[in-house]
């Protein structure tokens, strides 16, 4: 992969990153670090990736090591802490902060899941290459997600 | 793209101050850095690339002390020194290998680069050949593909026009004005001509300090009323180089037609329009020759 | 109304990033080396010059050959102690040449400059220099039908506290006493050694050497680290 190509690549997907990183840390600028040593990364290791399948779904990869690591870092940030206010339009604005709320309060892996699934359109398939993990494991992981937040979505969901 | 920010540079050996309290801030495009001999340039251009510790101020690229940055620095910065070296054993070749590992350029990289710049600086049919071998223009002509074999953000070129014939100092200029798109170049000589058509902006260095800085336009544009010429005779012609700084003695069958810098023209003359050949003489012809 | 999980889900947007986050990553990008730590290391070995490995080549051949025709085995650790060492101006004379080529300025403003081509380079010699060092003591011992510990402990001490003593005077010294530093630290460890030879090599005398050992250790390992500190004192303009 040569520069031309890696520019295309962060063109392309840039955002979906970003987007993944940020649900996962509530923090915008924390986000654009986290997206940034993804892409540096993918790019430090460029040559292990021809034998990863599709580049969006190694850079995921990358992309929840990264943010597993930081969560095992620091402390865990209360709800009233987080910082980062969503971008979502006035009507759902209280919906979308308890939306984030909700995925804050859930385990690392659960909130991936989620992510990777319903933000990001992966089936269980491929959320299982993504994380290492099984089909199985996945759709585990995903129903135990969807009872959480059904619990901490109750009011929204009507 | 960053920029280079010098704040308050300084730079002492002994008594001697060589680089007195810079300040100034590079983008894109090229720079012109024209001085004398001992004016400071080069002590300066060393302190840019980070090889010697200034003893006051400090150089920022875009917000990062570069002494902090380190290696990260040195990664985005391509050097030709002026006294440039190379061992007697390599090849042009082995050279650029070797200099594309002290970049941090992989073989590939380094394979894919290397032929492409060996083509643009002239030298594509005799990269296996000792540099021992090579002449002077060839050599430095090396020096300047390795200088940008790490496709650096910064470039900075110290001299790098020495031993070029007027063919090769052409394609040199055609070269680097391509090459500042979205970058920056720092090139030092005591020869205009090296920078009058390519450069965005010309910093004349003097003493350590940093005299003027402008377009070559405001530069000339400054320098109205001080530059005259004047038909006269040989002998004329003779004292006049003793009163006043002579830019250019043009013998016709008429007589001589000579080229003044001045503020005071003797009677007779007539203004003429500054080139920046004039404004360098204007502040440096006291200096030429030490 | 009822909702979907995935209605309400989407209603969480993320804010979007600065405008300015994507040319910092391409940026960030041409800052990193394609070329690892490791693979600097890796490069470096080819760029030593086969004739240094030749010379390190011959003068173990060399102390092979003599080591079989030594009458004893104070002399077999006589020669061993104290012309190992020489392996180590082998190498200070590949460290030296970056000075007389010119190539210092160059080599000062590069993302792996000279500090950490010296260094790789240190490294490179030093893994070899033990393994030569031990292959020595292995001949030796055969030779001698002695122990190979023994025979290490002969030959490791003075060889260490050359290597520290070379470490210094890369610190300490301009590039052009380099080389003379390190062949009168080889012809002051072969004289010490060849002066008190008789007493030196009996076996109660073995404790003192263990002692010598780890002082040359230490000394090593002071140097090392002050070296890393405070840079080779050559690799300055």
């Amino acid at each position: 992969m040569d520069e031309q190509e890696f520019e295309t690549l962060v063109e392309q997907h840039y955002q979906s990153i970003y987007a993944y990183c940020c649900r996962h840390v509530a923090d915008r600028e924390l986000a654009q670090d986290l997206t940034q040593s993804t892409f540096l990364r993918f790019w430090q290791n460029r040559e292990r990736y021809r034998h990863h399948g599709k580049a969006l779904n190694y850079l995921y990869t990358i992309a929840g090591n990264l943010c597993r690591d930081w969560f095992k870092r620091k402390k865990p940030v209360y709800l009233e802490e987080l910082p980062e206010e969503p971008s979502s339009p006035s009507a759902d604005r209280d919906t979308a902060l308890a939306v984030r709320a909700a995925l804050a309060a859930l385990p690392f892996r659960e909130r991936d899941v989620v992510l990777l699934h319903y933000y990001h359109g992966l089936k269980a398939a491929e959320i299982a290459a993504v994380t290492h993990s099984t089909s199985p494991a996945v759709r585990y992981r995903l129903r135990r997600a969807e009872e959480l937040l059904r619990e901490l979505l109750k009011e929204e969901l009507g | 793209m960053q920029t280079v920010t010098l704040d308050h540079l300084t730079k002492r050996y002994g008594g001697r101050t060589a680089v007195n309290e810079i300040s100034l801030t590079l983008g894109e495009g090229v720079y012109g850095l024209l001085g004398a001999n001992g004016a400071g340039k080069t002590t300066l251009m060393r302190m840019l690339c980070g090889i010697l510790e200034p003893d006051g101020g400090r150089i920022l690229y875009g917000s990062s002390d570069i002494a902090r940055l380190g290696e990260d620095y040195r990664a985005m910065l391509g050097y030709l020194p002026q006294d440039f070296g190379y061992y007697p054993d390599f090849t042009a070749l082995e050279f650029l290998r070797y200099m594309a590992c002290l970049k941090g350029l992989t073989r590939t990289e380094a394979d894919h680069r290397i032929p492409a710049l060996l083509g643009q600086v002239g030298l594509a049919g005799v990269g296996k050949k000792k540099i021992r071998a090579y002449s002077g223009g060839m050599k430095q002509r090396l020096g300047i593909a390795q200088a940008m074999l790490n496709d650096p953000s910064l470039l900075v070129l110290d001299e790098p026009t020495a031993g070029l014939d007027p063919k090769e100092r052409v394609r040199f200029r055609n070269l680097i004005a391509d090459y500042a798109k979205g970058r920056t170049v720092l090139l030092s000589t005591h020869i205009v001509s090296d920078v009058e058509y390519i450069a965005d902006e010309i910093l004349l260095m003097k003493q350590g300090r940093l005299l003027q800085r402008g377009t070559v336009e405001q530069l000339t544009a400054a320098a109205a009323g001080q530059v005259w010429t004047l038909c006269t005779d040989e002998a004329t012609a003779v004292g006049l180089e003793r009163v006043y700084t002579v830019a250019n003695l043009h013998h016709t069958a008429g007589g001589v037609e000579a080229r003044l810098i001045t503020s005071d023209p003797p009677a007779g003359a007539k203004a003429a329009e500054p080139t920046l050949e004039d404004v360098y003489l204007a502040h440096f012809a006291d200096e030429e020759g030490q | 109304m009822k909702q979907t999980l995935r209605n309400v889900l989407n209603t969480y947007q993320p804010p979007a990033p600065e405008p300015s986050a994507k040319a910092a990553l391409l940026a960030a990008r041409r800052t990193l080396p394609g070329l690892s730590p490791a693979g600097f290391l890796w490069t470096q070995l080819g760029f030593i010059h086969p004739r240094m490995w030749a010379a390190q080549g011959m003068l173990l051949a060399a102390l092979g050959m003599l080591v079989y025709r030594m009458p004893g085995a104070e002399s077999v650790y006589l020669l061993l102690g104290s012309l190992l060492p020489l392996l180590l101006v082998i190498n200070i004379t590949d460290l030296v040449r970056v000075y007389n080529g010119g190539m210092l300025e160059l080599e000062l403003a590069t993302r792996y400059n000279l500090p950490q081509v010296c260094a790789a380079r240190l490294l490179l010699f030093g893994l070899v220099d033990f393994a030569l060092l031990g292959v020595a003591a292995a001949l030796g011992a055969a030779a001698l039908r002695a122990q190979l510990l023994t025979l290490l402990l002969y030959c490791l001490t003075p060889f260490t506290l050359m290597c520290a003593g070379c470490l210094a005077a890369l610190r300490l010294l301009r590039p052009d006493q380099l080389l003379l530093a390190a062949v009168l630290l080889t012809v002051a460890t072969g004289a010490i050694l060849t002066v008190a030879r008789r007493p030196l090599y009996l076996p109660q005398h073995r404790p003192f050497w263990m002692a010598a050992l780890a002082v040359a250790l230490v000394l090593l390992v002071w140097q090392s680290l002050a070296l890393q500190r405070k840079g080779v004192s050559s690799c300055k303009l």
